[in-house]
């Protein structure tokens, strides 16, 4: 489905990515790592929104010959910022984003059970958050790559969003950018971005997040989920 | 704005109906009153002497051209908002007035009758000028608005210069304000392409769509942005440059028309878009029948600020209440 050969990014002088190499089927996926290592320039990559080195394929075809449209169709992707200030209907919002897909916005509209002529910026950041999610998923793209779905949803809208991709994942490949680690809890599998290199994580144990976050971190086990809680002590007393 | 499709289809039907009768009224009104019945047996061949050289020879050529006028700033407006992201956008970004400006003093110094076509020739090169800067700098909406910015300040120092040595200032002023009292049908001929491209940029209302969201979002969605904010830009100069030429620099319809419409039936350019060079193209007309209707000619840019401000006023502060 998705294949990244040799993939670097320079930004002027600083290299973000270094020769990443990844090959993903389907499922959930998991996409981490600290603060600018190059997780939103990944996903930037594969959709050919920036220049790059090396070649993303997806379903065999290189996303760097491939018109905008096209890439449009098989790639949905939720961004971290979006537009929600712009007067706009739920409905108008929808039909823009199906542009340049083949999908019918009446099922999402219903499916979403929002009145299609609400305006987008009286919706809650959990509201927008699924119309965003939705008008990513209209024409059912292959790949779904999100930026920080969860990103300021409290616990019952962050638990509504990952069932949505769970269910999605199972026939599609979805890729998101996740800072809340405990959301592991969830996915098929986890990528870890480190000094520009892509890793997929086979055990996500303390070890290997230490090695990520440059923080000491504990894992609790409370039946089949784990969490993740840092180490706070000595910070701030090396302020 | 949390009005339904019907709602705005109705709202631009009603600018459809109102449009003919906005110009058959503006025939009929000026410092010689002509009845409804004059106008129309001389528009089709009968009335007396008088009646066919008042309304065929010095109105019917005016009122098309003030209405054309509107109507392509009303879409230049449009389209400039959604390209610049900017609720400030106005078609006379991107050095279009300066440039105009530079060429009709350089017109007035030489010859007036070159005035329309040295506004024309310079806003064009002006806007090439603030784009290839605007671009070298990395061509973000907000980098050509300040290129536009600069590039202006440099072209205004020129023209205040030029203008001192003006003999007569009159004419500048009245350029300035914008104005439609010399208009025949020459300049209704000049004009009359602006109307064309404007009703073909309703084919480009999905670009504009897309255009208005944020660059990154507008890509993933499927467009090629740079390629369809370039087509776009060149467009709203070509309109613009057109309608500078015959009427001179008419404020407030670019920048405001779009608003009033956008309150009414939202962002969406598939209403917003018609609504905009419907309500433009009354609006100017309204604006210049007040203009031509006394016994002097005031210009008409004075009147559309007089008339649309208290009416945006209105609006905007009534949207808020609604919530």
């Amino acid at each position: 489905m998705l294949k990244v050969e040799n993939l670097s990014k320079f930004y002027g002088r600083k290299r973000v990515l270094k020769t990443v190499n990844l090959q993903l089927e389907r499922g959930f996926w998991g996409l981490i790592g600290r603060n600018g290592a190059g997780k939103t320039t990944l996903l930037r990559c594969i959709m050919a929104m920036t220049t790059f080195t090396g070649t993303i394929k997806i379903n065999g075809k290189n996303v760097k010959e491939m018109p905008r449209s096209d890439i449009a169709k098989i790639v949905g992707y939720v961004p971290q910022l979006s537009s929600q200030d712009v007067p706009l209907s739920v409905r108008d919002f929808l039909e823009i984003g199906a542009y340049y897909r083949n999908g019918n916005v009446d099922n999402v509209i219903n499916y979403l059970g929002f009145k299609e002529e609400r305006q987008i910026n009286t919706l809650s950041g959990g509201e927008f958050q699924k119309l965003l999610i939705a008008r990513a998923m209209i024409g059912n793209p292959p790949l779904l790559l999100l930026d920080e779905p969860a990103n300021h949803l409290d616990i019952k809208n962050t638990a509504e969003i990952i069932e949505i991709l769970k269910e999605y994942s199972k026939r599609y490949l979805v890729i998101a950018v996740v800072h809340d680690l405990n959301l592991l809890n969830f996915v098929d599998g986890v990528i870890a971005l480190k000094n520009g290199k892509a890793k997929i994580l086979n055990d996500v144990d303390s070890q290997a997040l230490e090695k990520i976050f440059d923080i000491k971190v504990e894992l609790i086990n409370a039946g089949k989920y784990r969490f993740v809680i840092p180490r706070y002590n000595g910070f701030i007393r090396k302020l | 704005m949390g009005s339904s499709r019907t709602v705005k289809w109705s709202f631009v039907l009603f600018l459809i109906f109102l449009t003919p009768i906005s110009i058959f009224s503006a025939l009929m009104i000026g410092p010689a009153d002509i009845p409804f019945k004059t106008v129309i047996s001389t528009l089709f061949g009968g009335g007396d002497e008088i009646s066919r050289v008042i309304v065929l020879d010095l109105r019917l050529p005016r009122v098309l051209t003030a209405f054309i006028a509107g109507f392509a700033l009303g879409t230049a407006g449009t389209m400039a908002q959604a390209v610049f992201k900017n609720p400030l956008g106005d078609p006379y970004l991107l050095g279009i007035s300066s440039g105009a400006s530079l060429g009709a003093v350089i017109g007035f110094m030489i010859n007036f009758h070159l005035v329309p076509l040295l506004a024309f020739i310079f806003a064009i090169i002006v806007s090439i000028l603030v784009y290839s800067i605007g671009m070298a700098a990395g061509g973000k909406p907000t980098t050509l608005i300040l290129s536009g910015i600069a590039v202006g300040m440099l072209i205004n120092s020129i023209v205040w210069y030029l203008i001192l040595s003006l003999p007569n200032l009159h004419g500048i002023y009245a350029w300035f304000l914008g104005s439609f009292s010399t208009v025949m049908w020459p300049q209704f001929y000049i004009i009359l392409p602006s109307l064309f491209i404007s009703i073909g940029m309703i084919f480009l209302y999905r670009w504009l769509n897309l255009l208005m969201l944020r660059d990154e979002e507008a890509m993933s969605l499927g467009l090629n942005v740079n390629v369809a904010r370039t087509i776009v830009i060149i467009f709203i100069a070509l309109i613009t440059a057109v309608v500078v030429a015959v009427g001179g620099l008419i404020g407030f319809v670019g920048l405001v028309v779009p608003h009033i419409c956008r309150l009414v039936v939202g962002a969406n350019h598939r209403y917003l878009l018609p609504s905009s060079m419907l309500f433009g193209g009354i609006f100017l007309l309204a604006a210049d029948t007040v203009a031509r209707a006394g016994s002097t000619e005031i210009p008409v840019g004075i009147i559309t600020a007089l008339m649309g401000s208290p009416l945006f006023i209105y609006l905007l502060v009534r949207s808020h209440v609604k919530g």
